[in-house]
C-alpha cells in the first residue's frame, strides 16, 4: 500500500509540474479547478475523502467542455485544444482506480509537455518541461517497482539517471532528424499577448511600451558594433495621417530609378527578433539586404515578413550606416508626402505656412523647427493626455512630450512648410551584452523619429528628440531615465533599477547571454541551418538522405546503450575477477544480497538466490562452477575468456526469463490501488 | 568425500546430537594439526565432544580435571627416585598421550596451565635435562567456563593463541534436547563406541589437509581479513601474523571436510568466527558505538573479490 501511496503522491506531483506552465495562461475557472482537482484526489490518498459517483465525473465533463466552448467560442484556436487536452487530463483524476490509469496520465504527460513548447520556447521552459518528465519517469518507476525500492527519493534519483543516459540519444535525434513542417497549423488566438510596435502612431502608445521590458529582439555584429546614436532601428514608415494618428498608408511605389547607394561602410549582422505584433521586422538604418525565411526588402528600405512573426525569427542582414538614395521624388510621391488632412490641428498647419514663408530652404526650416524645440520643449515620459486636436495642444499649450510627440509634430509640421516628410516607428539603441558580444534591444527602447526630403540629398533622418534629449540617443533609454527618477513605472523600472546592481546584474548578463545562445542555436535550428551544419561535415549530403542517416545514428546510440547494458561495466582499478564478481552482483538484482550481507562469495550468493528464486539461480549455476574452479582452483584449462563468456550467457538469458517473466506479471488483470 | 571421514562423521553426529556445525569444526581444528578450546557453561557437552572425539578417531586418551591444586608436574609427569637402582626415574604425566583433555583449564593456577601449554608448544616435555617427545599426533581439547565465573584463572592472550580454535557448544534444539533426554546417556554411548579410524590414518588425512590448493585469489583474501583486522577501531589488537595461518590452515581442513580439494571464501568464511574469536578482542562497549558489533558484521566489511 505504501509503494502504490507514494507512487501516487510522485503522480500528482509530476501532473502539477506539467500543469505549471499553463497556470498564467488558462481561464481562472479552470485553474481553479485543476487545483481542486488535485487536493481533492491528495485527499482521497490520504483517506479522507472517497470517490463520487461516476455521475459527478460525466457532470463536471461536461460542465468543462461548455466553459471552454464559452470561453474560446471557436475550435479554431490551438488554445482551445490545448486546454481541453489539460482539462481531461486532470479530470482523469475523478476515476483513478486502478494502476493503469495512474499509466494512463503519466503517459499523457509525454503530449502535455509537447503543448508547453506551443506557447514558449525558452531555455526556462525547456528547464522546465524536462524535470516535469523527470518526474513523470520517476512516477513510473515508482509505480512499476516493489514497495522496499521506492523509498524516499530513490525513484527520481532512478529517474534521472535514466534522462541523463537519454541524453545522448536526444542530442543525435536534434541534429540528424529532419525537420518536418507542420502537416496542420492552427492559428493562436488573436491579439496574443506579443508586446511591440503598432502599425499606427497614436499618441501615447510608445508611452505605454516604455513600461515594458520585454525582450524585442537581438543582434550578433561580425565585427564592433557602432555607437548608441547610429542605432536607429528602422521598422516601418508611417506615411499618412488617419482619424488624428499617423498609419502606414499605401504611398506610391518610389520610381525605379532611385535606388539606395551604399556608400561608405557597410556593416553585417544577425538579428534574432521575437514575436513580432506586426509583419516588420527591425533592421539598421538603412537596410542593403537581408537574408531570411519568407522576408523581403520593401522598396520603402524596411524589412517586411510574409506574415506576422509567431516563432523567434533569424534574420541575415547588411546595412550601410552613410547610405543615400537616390534624389528623384515622383509627383505622386511627393503629393502623398504632403497630403495633411484638412480639418484637425489647424494651428500647426498655418504655424507651418508661416514658415515656408519666412525661410526659403529646407534646412532652414528644419533649423528653426528644432531651434524652437530646444528652447521652449521638456522632454518627459509623463506627458499631459492628449486631447483631440493633439499635436496643437503639444505645440502650443502643454510642450512637453515624448519622443512620439516629437516626431508626430515635427514631421505634420514640415508637410505643412511643403516639404515632403514622414514618421518612422522603430527602436533606438540596445543595450550591449559583453558576455555574449550582441546588443539587446527590450521594449522600452522603441522610438519614433521622423524623415524628411532634402532635394539633392533624399531622405534625410530627423530625430527631435536628440535636440532635447540628447542622453537618450547618446546613452540609452537607462540614461535618461535615470535621470528623470521616477518618471518610468513598472517592470522597466525595477530593470534599471536591477541593472544598477553590479554584480547581480553581470549575472543577468550571462544569463541573457546564454538565453540568446539558447534561441540562436537551438530555438532556430531549422532546416537550412541543419543542412548547412551537416555539410560542413558531410558536403554532398542530400535532404533525402537526412532520414535513413537520423535512423541509423538512433539505432547507434541504442547499440551502445545495449552495449554498456550487457557488456561488463568500465571501472578502472578494478581486477578481472571483481568484475565478474561485481557483474554477477547485479544478476541477483539486490534482493538476495540483502540477506546474505556484503562479504558474501559467489558460491553464497547463489545459495540465498536458490532458495528465493530457484528458477533464476539455476541459470547461474554454469557460471558459478566456471568461476571458482578459475579463482580458486587455478585450473588452467578454464580461460577467463571462458568464464566472461559464462556471464554472458547468464545476463542473456536471464534477461530474457525476466522480459517473459514481466510480461505474464503484466498481462494479469489490473488491482485496485486505492 | 572420502568413505572414511564420512563414516567418523556420521560416528560423531550419533553422539553429539544436532551440534553438526560444532563436529565439524572440532574435527577440522584436529585434522589441521590444531588444538581446541571449548567454552561454554556446564553441562552443554564439552566433555562428551573431547571423549567421543578421542574414541572415534579410535586414539589414545587421557583426561585431567583442573583444579586450582593441581601443580604442573601433575600434567607433564615426574622423576622419582629409585632407590633400588638409585636412579631418578620419569614418571609420563597425562600428557604423554594422543588427546589429552584438560577439563576446565581456567580453573588451574598460571604456572599450571603455562607447564602445559609448553608442552603443546613445543611438541615435547623437558625435565631434569632430557627431552621427552610427546606421541604423534597430539592433540590438546581443553574446556573451559565462561571466564566470569568464579574461581577462574583467565588464560593470557598469548597462550589463547597458541589454541586453532575456540568452539561455543550452545545449547542442544528443541529436537535434539528431547532426543537426548529419553535416549541412553551420551557417555554410554562413547563407551560403546568402536574406533572408525586409526592414528595413521588421520595423519594421512593430515598430509592431504595440507596439500589442499590456496589460490592467491584466497591468500589475498586473507591478507585483506588480516589487514583489516588491524586497522579497524573496533578491535583492541588485530590478528597475528599466526593468526593468519591459523586462518589459512583450518580453511583446508574445512575445504577438506566439504570434500573440495582447493579452499573457497566460504571455507574461510565458516572457520573465521572460530578461528578468530580469541584472537581478536572488541573494545569495551562503551567506546564501540557505531562500530562493529560481531566477527559476522566484520565478514561483511571485507571484499571477498577484488
Amino acid at each position: 500500500m505504501t509503494a502504490q501511496r507514494s507512487a501516487l503522491l510522485w503522480m500528482l506531483a509530476s501532473q502539477s509540474l506539467m500543469l505549471a506552465p499553463h497556470g498564467s495562461r488558462m481561464p481562472l475557472w479552470m485553474l481553479c479547478g485543476c487545483l481542486a482537482m488535485g487536493a481533492f484526489t491528495l485527499a482521497r490518498i490520504q483517506g479522507y475523502v472517497r470517490l463520487p459517483s461516476k455521475w459527478v465525473a460525466v457532470a463536471s465533463v461536461f460542465m468543462g467542455w461548455g466553459l471552454l466552448w464559452r470561453e474560446y467560442g471557436s475550435p479554431m484556436v490551438v488554445e482551445f485544444w490545448v486546454d481541453l487536452l489539460l482539462f481531461m487530463y486532470t479530470a482523469k483524476l475523478l476515476e483513478l482506480t486502478s494502476k493503469r490509469d495512474v499509466s494512463q496520465i503519466m503517459l499523457l504527460s509525454f503530449f502535455v509537455a509537447m503543448t508547453h513548447f506551443l506557447f514558449d520556447e525558452s531555455m526556462w521552459q525547456t528547464i522546465v518541461t524536462f524535470s516535469g518528465l523527470v518526474m513523470v519517469m520517476a512516477t513510473l518507476i515508482a509505480l512499476h517497482s516493489s514497495s522496499t525500492q521506492t523509498q524516499g527519493r530513490q525513484p527520481l534519483k532512478l529517474a534521472g539517471i535514466a534522462f541523463l543516459q537519454a541524453l545522448p540519444l536526444l542530442v543525435i535525434l536534434f541534429v540528424f532528424f529532419p525537420r518536418l513542417s507542420p502537416f496542420w497549423t492552427i492559428p493562436l488566438e488573436k491579439g496574443a499577448a506579443f508586446t511591440g510596435l503598432n502599425d499606427r502612431l497614436m499618441l501615447g502608445d510608445i508611452h505605454s511600451l516604455v513600461q515594458s521590458d520585454e525582450l524585442a529582439f537581438r543582434v550578433n555584429f561580425t565585427s564592433a558594433p557602432p555607437a548608441s546614436r547610429d542605432l536607429y532601428w528602422r521598422t516601418l514608415v508611417l506615411s499618412a495621417v488617419s482619424e488624428g494618428g499617423w498609419v502606414v498608408g499605401s504611398p506610391p511605389r518610389p520610381t525605379p530609378s532611385i535606388k539606395f547607394g551604399a556608400e561608405g561602410a557597410t556593416i553585417d549582422y544577425e538579428l534574432l527578433s521575437q514575436p513580432m505584433r506586426v509583419p516588420f521586422i527591425p533592421s539598421l538604418d538603412r537596410v542593403l539586404s537581408v537574408e531570411g525565411t519568407s522576408v523581403r526588402l520593401d522598396p520603402l528600405g524596411f524589412v517586411r515578413s510574409a506574415s506576422v512573426l509567431q516563432t523567434v525569427s533569424q534574420y541575415k542582414m547588411r546595412s550601410g550606416l552613410n547610405a543615400v538614395n537616390g534624389a528623384e521624388l515622383s509627383k505622386a510621391e511627393r503629393a502623398a508626402y504632403l497630403a495633411l488632412p484638412l480639418r484637425t490641428n489647424p494651428l500647426a498647419r498655418t504655424f507651418g505656412a508661416s514658415l515656408a514663408e519666412d525661410y526659403q530652404t529646407p534646412d532652414a526650416v528644419i533649423h528653426t523647427v528644432l531651434a524652437w524645440y530646444f528652447d521652449e520643449f521638456t522632454y518627459t515620459l509623463n506627458p499631459d493626455a492628449s486631447k483631440r486636436d493633439s499635436i496643437d495642444h503639444f505645440l502650443f499649450e502643454t510642450k512637453r512630450g515624448f519622443c512620439e510627440h516629437f516626431a508626430a509634430s515635427f514631421t505634420w509640421v514640415m508637410r505643412a512648410a511643403g516639404i515632403p516628410a514622414r514618421v518612422v516607428l522603430g527602436y533606438q539603441g540596445g543595450a550591449y551584452n559583453p558576455s555574449g558580444n550582441y546588443i539587446e534591444v527590450r521594449q522600452f527602447d522603441a522610438h519614433a523619429w521622423s524623415e524628411v526630403w532634402v532635394q539633392g540629398e533624399g531622405w534625410r533622418r530627423v530625430d527631435p528628440t536628440a535636440f532635447i534629449a540628447p542622453e537618450r540617443i547618446e546613452r540609452g533609454m537607462g540614461a535618461s531615465a535615470a535621470g528623470m527618477d521616477g518618471l518610468m513605472t513598472g517592470e522597466a523600472w525595477d530593470y534599471f533599477q536591477m541593472r544598477s546592481l553590479g554584480w547581480l546584474f553581470d549575472l543577468q548578463l550571462q544569463v541573457q547571454a546564454l538565453s540568446h545562445l539558447w534561441d540562436r542555436v537551438i530555438v532556430n535550428y531549422d532546416q537550412t541551418r541543419q543542412m548547412r551544419w551537416l555539410s560542413t561535415v558531410w558536403p554532398d549530403l542530400e535532404l533525402e538522405d537526412l532520414a535513413p542517416l537520423a535512423l541509423a545514428a538512433f539505432l547507434l546510440g541504442l547499440g551502445v546503450i545495449t552495449v554498456g547494458l550487457v557488456a561488463p561495466p568500465f571501472r578502472r582499478g578494478l581486477s578481472r575477477e571483481a568484475r565478474w564478481y561485481q557483474s554477477y552482483l547485479r544478476c541477483l538484482d539486490g534482493i538476495t544480497l540483502d540477506q546474505v550481507g556484503r562479504g558474501a562469495g559467489v558460491a553464497r550468493c547463489q545459495e540465498a538466490w536458490g532458495s528465493a528464486r530457484p528458477a533464476e539461480a539455476a541459470l547461474a549455476q554454469g557460471f558459478v562452477e566456471k568461476f571458482e574452479l578459475s579463482l580458486y582452483q587455478e585450473d588452467q584449462s578454464v580461460s577467463p575468456s571462458s568464464v566472461s563468456k559464462a556471464l554472458l550467457v547468464l545476463k542473456m538469458r536471464l534477461a530474457w526469463m525476466r522480459l517473459t517473466g514481466r510480461w505474464d506479471h503484466h498481462s494479469q488483470r489490473p488491482k485496485r490501488i486505492i | 568425500m572420502n568413505e572414511p571421514i564420512q563414516s567418523v562423521l556420521d560416528g560423531l553426529d550419533a553422539i553429539i546430537l544436532g551440534k553438526q556445525r560444532e563436529v565439524r569444526l572440532a574435527l577440522a581444528s584436529l585434522l589441521a594439526g590444531g588444538h581446541l578450546l571449548i567454552e561454554d557453561v556446564p553441562g552443554t557437552g564439552k566433555t562428551t565432544l573431547a571423549l567421543a572425539l578421542g574414541r572415534v578417531l579410535g586414539l589414545q586418551h587421557r583426561r585431567v580435571q583442573f583444579t586450582v591444586d593441581v601443580l604442573p608436574s601433575d600434567i607433564t609427569g615426574s622423576s622419582i627416585y629409585r632407590q633400588s637402582e638409585q636412579t631418578f626415574e620419569f614418571h609420563p604425566g597425562p600428557v604423554f598421550s594422543q588427546i589429552l583433555l584438560a577439563d576446565e583449564i581456567n580453573r588451574a593456577m598460571p604456572k599450571t596451565q603455562s607447564a602445559l601449554l609448553e608442552a603443546m608448544e613445543e611438541n615435547a616435555v623437558s625435565q631434569d635435562g632430557v627431552t621427552y617427545p610427546l606421541p604423534s599426533p597430539f592433540f590438546v581439547i581443553a574446556t573451559q567456563n565462561p571466564v566470569h565465573h568464579s574461581g577462574t584463572y583467565p588464560l593470557p592472550e598469548s597462550q589463547l593463541d597458541r589454541f586453532l580454535m575456540t568452539l561455543q557448544m550452545g545449547y542442544p534444539s528443541a529436537d535434539a534436547e528431547l532426543v537426548l533426554l529419553t535416549s541412553e546417556p551420551a557417555r554410554q554411548k562413547v563407551l560403546d563406541q568402536s574406533a572408525l579410524s586409526t592414528p595413521e590414518q588421520l595423519l594421512g588425512w593430515q598430509a592431504d589437509v595440507r596439500g589442499v590448493k590456496v589460490a592467491s585469489a584466497i591468500a589475498d583474501y586473507v591478507l585483506r581479513l588480516v589487514r583489516r583486522s588491524r586497522e579497524d577501531a573496533s578491535f583492541e589488537m588485530g590478528l597475528s601474523p599466526r593468526g593468519g595461518l591459523s586462518l589459512v590452515a583450518a580453511s583446508r581442513s574445512w575445504a577438506f571436510l566439504q570434500g573440495r580439494d582447493f579452499v573457497t571464501p566460504e571455507d574461510v568464511q565458516a572457520v573465521f568466527a572460530a578461528v578468530c574469536q580469541h584472537r581478536l578482542r572488541f573494545r569495551s562497549s562503551e567506546d564501540r558505538a557505531g562500530s562493529l558489533h560481531s566477527l559476522t558484521e566484520f565478514l561483511n566489511h571485507v571484499d571477498v573479490v577484488a
